[in-house]
């Protein structure tokens, strides 16, 4: 009532994301979508109006602890409506709740405050960013599976209601972190954003109409929202009465193993969004069309391999890993292809296509992120991390530990509200009316603050990049492989983080973004091909990259790691293509300057056989300001041992 | 966001709350009892579709604690928590002394609390009751004064009484403390459990209080490798791992998603449906735990197992205890009183896979070599008992 909400059915363009949205208003069971951002001003349009539109069909109803929170805790920022917006920088406390210091001062005993997960409760929790969430993104997606929050924190303990509904925003160019919310969430829409330039000034022209004057802008789309409003109705009515025939229970769950999707939980996601579908269209029952939205939806998102993939990889020589996953799953016999229908084969490897990122090398040129990025990065970074454990002595920019300070409070109370009774004696006669209110307030001293001392986590992040042209080939890309992975190993002991990049051809690729998993790392190494040309600039290009996001992500130091023989023949661009050799040398000196501008450090692993070196990985070093190995003269340990002691020491130039 | 019918979970939850809500915190917290993590329904154990291993895992835990709980880590949405959740409603009552915050064992005074102790002595009998096990979640967010216990702020401020608040692993005692994704545990917390599970003992000495209390928990976690690894120290700490994949059996598939929608339309009736069978898995679990301590396990069984874990090169003596008691846990479920070859055959892999010395260029899996080691010692033994037999 008090302030028009920009009707959903204004939004323009984005039509897989608001037809996700729909299935998601109809179904709610299907517990949230990821959708591929589009400029963070339009997709907090898209998720405001999607909670205007949710209030529309029926006011959020709450749970009974639920309502019992005071309504003064919302923040009227964090809440409009329907929709609960989690910042980027949301710490744990603000996510999972704890104490509540102003209250409980005020009343003399520990009350609790909800977090953002408990406000969230009956609502749509929206984010803007996933991928930046730093570490939190697990409580997210713990609490999309139980629909409660459990707290544990600062002397407090609780169970409270969390059942939303949740729209997270990702940016495709950073892949996808957060794969545990992905797996709890039923829908993702993985295809960008499709707008023609008409779609981008409708946008613009009916945000700015919508702000000249919002109720006249809700008014105009009156006709449009009611329709919709009945539309989801009308679907939520039919929802229980769609059937769906033992026979595309199957297909979903053949299309399911077909594409490798890991889990049970996608199967039944895949099933609900079909249904909805059809309840949306009015249809009694699911048809091939329900079940394409669903593959789009829910299960090509999830694919961890293309259904003709399976026939290639038999035909090829696979790799032993290769081989071993294979066993595990079933071959896509042509009997059982006949259960996919051309159209929806159609509509899989689609899906799948529109999901391959963008080139890193074009992604990496723009400029405009790494400021909007570096902003955030200062803003977050004394308190991130978690709280471990409280201090007396205020570390720089700290926070106060509630907790502790109450409870170092506490012992003195009976003395400090006497002593203040005395003093009130003294000065007043007598205080009518409110001496029983005022006695029962905490007193807190300056003596009795501690604070917060938060840890975030460090470690090292160890990006391998590694040269798989075709004359790696030849140079013991074997002995390569075996110094990676006895690095691997070690980097799982230590917990630091391993990215791992390879290059060859024409341009490198992000095989693993930044992770702990070593168990992946792994297994892509053993799978690495080689052949083609020794792309190098791009490598490093791409190396600078993702130390930048690690950075943003809290692991301020990261080593790169070369292995290459050293003989960079493919420059930036087309343009540098057909240039001299010297040139392309110019190009990594520029770069190596790149890499000290970034404070990375780098080793280059040269892997060349002794008889026909010419110094190139040595020369390579120094344009780096790197330090070199030879591999073959030294063993894969002793390789490893230099690298992880060169590591802790300050870089020196 | 509206709640039509569809979701009867959430407001059973909600109607669950108000006896423990009055409690003394600000009107809505729940200060869960060991029986409060049952208080929704949980999906029951017994409608799990496949996944034996775990499931054969949490039974045997169940059985036997002292096999040291079960890690059970594969990929998403599996049925990891839902396996271990389902657990709880499984376990047979036990008896406690009564008003005791850490569940003591009135049968056991060597292992009893400080309180149980003063109490004894001044009157020469505990009060007994008898109680459910505890299930207790470690949630991931937990900060480490709720995990170990600390001084009760609510009594310091309201009676300016020094009292000891206990904690996640108070409550935990003498049963389940469970932590989903536990590879994305924080380190300190890692190391609070890691002390305590060790010594059975939870040792507080922060913000005045000095406290050591009974700390027996069956350690249960779950995760996904691929969010991150494990510290070894944790890994070891489990008596049994636990592989878990994805089901690609088609039928099997759809039979998961229809039990799964059976049970969100009406979860009482499904639990009503499946009580049968969740009742004479109780039972049978029941009576392995009464006959589990009578198994035996014959001389040349143990040396089977040492044997194998000499072949396998495992360090430490955690790793034949775990298989010696697993096994003899198996024998107990099936109702035997004695263990048999095949018993080892069951629970050497689950018992042996995390401890084997990590290899940075294996890929052979490792379970497949603990099976491939078993096979050839016991066709070993069986051809040296043939041999006996015939002299």
């Amino acid at each position: 009532v008090t302030s028009a909400r920009y009707p959903f059915a204004a939004v323009p363009g984005r039509r897989a994301a608001t037809h996700a949205l729909m299935l998601l208003a109809v179904e709610p069971q299907l517990r949230g979508t990821l959708i591929a951002s589009a400029g963070s001003a339009e997709d907090r349009i898209l998720a405001r109006a999607f909670g205007a539109l949710l209030y529309g069909v029926a006011p959020p109803r709450f749970t009974s602890e639920r309502s019992q929170l005071r309504e003064d805790h919302f923040e009227a920022s964090e809440v409009d409506g329907a929709v609960v917006e989690l910042p980027v920088n949301a710490t744990e406390d603000r996510l999972l709740g704890g104490l509540d210091l102003e209250r409980t001062i005020e009343t003399g005993r520990p009350q609790i405050s909800a977090g953002l997960l408990a406000r969230a409760n009956g609502r749509v929790l929206y984010v803007d960013d996933i991928n930046l969430l730093n570490g939190i993104s697990a409580h997210i997606g713990l609490a999309l599976d139980s629909r409660v929050v459990r707290v544990e924190r600062e002397g407090m303990s609780a169970i409270h209601g969390a059942d939303f509904t949740f729209v997270g925003m990702f940016d495709r160019d950073e892949g996808c972190a957060a794969s545990l919310l992905r797996d709890r969430v039923g829908l993702i829409v993985d295809t960008p954003a499709e707008r023609s330039a008409d779609d981008r000034a409708e946008t613009v022209d009916r945000a700015f109409r919508f702000d000249r004057d919002p109720f006249a802008f809700v008014d105009d789309f009156a006709f449009e929202t009611a329709q919709l409003l009945s539309q989801v109705e009308d679907g939520r009515a039919r929802l229980p009465l769609v059937s769906v025939s033992l026979d595309r229970r199957r297909q979903i769950s053949q299309i399911a193993v077909s594409l490798g999707v890991e889990g049970n939980r996608a199967d039944l996601f895949a099933l609900k969004a079909a249904r909805a579908n059809a309840a949306l269209a009015g249809r009694d029952s699911v048809t091939d069309d329900d079940v394409v939205i669903a593959i789009q939806f829910v299960l090509a998102p999830r694919a961890t391999m293309l259904p003709s993939q399976v026939e290639h990889k038999q035909s090829d020589e696979a790799s032993p890993a290769d081989r071993a996953d294979e066993d595990s799953r079933p071959d896509l016999a042509d009997s059982d292809r006949d259960l996919i229908p051309g159209a929806i084969e159609d509509a899989v490897v689609e899906a799948i296509d529109a999901r391959v990122p963008r080139d890193l090398l074009s992604a990496s040129q723009g400029t405009p992120r790494s400021s909007r990025a570096g902003k955030r990065f200062k803003a977050t970074i004394a308190t991130r991390g978690r709280y471990v454990r409280s201090a007396t002595d205020p570390p720089r920019d700290s926070r106060v530990a509630v907790d502790a300070t109450l409870r170092a409070a506490a012992p003195f109370q009976f003395w400090r509200r006497v002593r203040s009774e005395l003093n009130r004696s003294q000065s007043q006669v007598t205080v009518p009316g409110e001496p029983g209110s005022t006695s029962r307030r905490v007193k807190i001293e300056p003596r009795d603050l501690r604070f917060k001392e938060f840890k975030r986590r460090s470690g090292i992040l160890f990006i391998f990049a590694v040269d798989a042209s075709g004359s790696m080939a030849l140079n013991r890309m074997a002995q390569a492989k075996g110094a990676l992975t006895r690095l691997l190993q070690q980097a799982y002991l230590h917990r630091d983080k391993v990215a791992l990049i390879s290059f060859r051809g024409e341009r490198s690729d992000v095989l693993l973004a930044p992770t702990r998993s070593v168990e992946m790392a792994k297994r892509l190494v053993d799978a690495l091909p080689a052949g083609g040309g020794t792309p190098l600039s791009a490598a490093l290009v791409s190396a600078i990259d993702l130390a930048r996001f690690a950075r943003l992500r809290g692991t301020p130091q990261t080593m790169l790691v070369l292995f290459t023989d050293g003989r960079a023949n493919v420059g930036l661009g087309d343009r540098h293509s057909t240039s001299a050799r010297a040139t392309i040398g110019e190009e990594i000196g520029r770069l190596g300057v790149l890499l000290g501008a970034a404070e990375i450090s780098s080793v280059v692993v040269d892997t060349k056989s002794r008889f026909v070196s010419s110094g190139e990985g040595e020369a390579l070093a120094r344009m780096l300001g790197a330090r070199y190995f030879y591999l073959p003269r030294s063993d894969a340990a002793s390789v490893c041992d230099a690298i992880r002691s060169n590591t802790r020491r300050p870089r020196e130039n | 966001m509206p709640r039509s019918k569809s979701n009867p979970d959430c407001a059973r939850h909600s109607s669950k709350m108000p006896k423990e809500t009055k409690s003394k915190k600000g009107g809505f917290v729940e200060r869960p009892t060991s029986r409060s993590s049952s208080s929704r329904v949980v999906y029951p154990f017994t409608a799990i579709v496949g996944q034996d291993e775990m499931k054969l895992a949490l039974v045997l835990s169940a059985i036997d604690p002292n096999i040291g709980g079960v890690i059970i880590m594969g990929h998403r949405g599996t049925g990891k928590s839902t396996g271990v959740r389902g657990l709880a409603d499984l376990l047979p009552p036990v008896r406690k002394v009564k008003g005791c915050s850490y569940g003591c064992d009135p049968d056991r005074l060597n292992e009893l609390c400080q309180d149980c102790v003063s109490r004894l002595s001044l009157d020469d009998r505990l009060p007994v009751e008898r109680d459910s096990v505890p299930v207790v979640d470690l949630p991931l967010g937990a900060t480490e004064d709720r995990v170990c216990g600390t001084l009760d702020i609510e009594r310091a401020l309201v009676e300016g009484v020094k009292a000891f608040e206990p904690g996640l692993l108070a409550r935990a005692n003498r049963g389940f403390l469970y932590i989903d994704e536990v590879n994305l545990l924080d380190d300190h917390l890692v190391d609070a459990l890691l002390d305590a599970a060790a010594s059975g003992r939870n040792v507080v000495e922060r913000e005045g209080i000095s406290i050591t209390h009974p700390a027996r928990f069956v350690l249960v976690g779950s995760g996904n490798p691929e969010e991150g690894e494990l510290r070894p120290q944790l890994l070891d700490r489990f008596g049994l791992y636990t592989q878990i994949t994805t089901i690609t059996d088609i039928e099997d598939r759809v039979e998961i998603v229809q039990r799964r929608e059976r049970f969100d339309d009406d979860p009482l009736a499904f639990q009503t449906g499946q009580a049968g069978e969740q009742g004479r898995l109780r039972r049978r679990i029941t009576r392995a735990r009464n006959l589990v301590t009578r198994v035996e396990i014959e001389h040349e069984l143990l040396t089977l197992i040492a044997a194998l874990c000499v072949q396998l090169r495992v360090d430490g003596h955690r790793g034949e205890l775990t298989i010696a008691r697993a096994s003899r846990a198996l024998a107990a479920f099936e109702g035997r009183e004695t263990a048999k070859a095949a018993d080892i055959e069951r629970v050497a892999v689950m018992a042996l896979r995390h401890r084997l010395r990590r290899d940075p260029l294996e890929t052979v899996d490792s379970g497949a070599r603990i099976q491939e080691e078993l096979t050839e010692l016991i066709q070993m033994l069986s051809t040296k008992s043939r041999l006996r037999v015939v002299k």
